[in-house]
């Protein structure tokens, strides 16, 4: 006679509910916990900043790499362009920049200075917000 | 004839899809999600010509990561709280030299915020 041993009869989920249960858990928590990574459209190297502004709600156009590369929606904006047409191309009060940390003032200063050439007497610089 | 009569058997749901969709959900949530904010902190430009203009402003030029000048004295970073801290705030102007990294204007312009100085402005002169 053959009798059916227990392991046999106990269903396969059974040990598998503390897994579940933790996955569970790990996805509220990433869910609840963390935001959304919006990415740019180039690696850039976020200045931090002690400072506490407002937060960001969605890319800036505008991006300075630290070579002085200019990029508007990830494609190559001309100083002379954004002087001239910044306005337009732009249409905001005060242009999100994000530029690299690394980036020199020597490389900036012709930046912002096409910036104040379209009319804009402020920008938002994009900093990443230190914890400590 | 006798039938017997049919079995009901209970519907098992598997769980088993439920299980691989949440794993995939918890892989996505894991790769997008980040902890760290971003934010966007307002910084005035001053054009080379009108910082020149008004002399009443302070200038604090950035020299090098861990130094400024200011006036006719050099400071160090952590001279210039105490300096600032000694002093009432007052519209200030920044300057920085050539190869000033922006990570270093930020430092300095938080430390300057941080003292009281809220009116900063980064002037386009070197």
């Amino acid at each position: 006679m053959r009798i059916a041993s227990d392991e046999r009869r106990r269903p396969m989920l059974e040990p598998m509910l503390p897994l579940i249960n933790v996955v569970f858990l790990l996805l509220v928590f990433f869910m609840v916990a963390g935001h959304m990574a919006q990415q740019p459209p180039v690696e850039i190297q976020t200045p931090e900043s002690d400072a506490r502004h407002q937060p960001l709600e969605d890319m800036p156009r505008l991006t300075l790499q630290p070579g002085g590369e200019l990029l508007l929606d990830g494609e190559a904006l001309s100083r002379e362009r954004l002087a001239a047409e910044g306005g337009q191309l732009l249409a905001s009060e005060r242009p999100r920049l994000h530029a690299d940390a690394r980036v020199s003032s020597k490389a900036l200063r012709p930046v912002l200075q096409a910036l104040r050439d379209a009319g804009f007497d402020a920008i938002q610089l994009i900093t990443l917000r230190s914890e400590s | 004839m006798h039938l017997d009569p049919p079995v009901h058997r209970s519907p098992g749901i598997g769980l088993t899809p439920l299980i691989d969709v949440v794993f995939i959900l918890l892989v996505f949530f894991m790769l997008v999600t980040r902890f760290t904010t971003l934010q966007q902190a307002p910084l005035p430009i001053r054009s080379a010509g009108a910082a020149g203009a008004e002399q009443q402003l302070t200038r604090v030029h950035i020299t090098s990561a861990d130094e400024v000048e200011m006036s006719d004295r050099t400071l160090s970073l952590s001279a210039l709280e105490g300096w600032l801290d000694e002093h009432d705030p007052r519209p200030l102007y920044i300057t920085t030299a050539d190869p000033v990294p922006l990570a270093t204007t930020i430092d300095v312009t938080d430390r300057i915020r941080a003292a009281g100085y809220s009116d900063v402005k980064l002037a386009l002169l070197e």
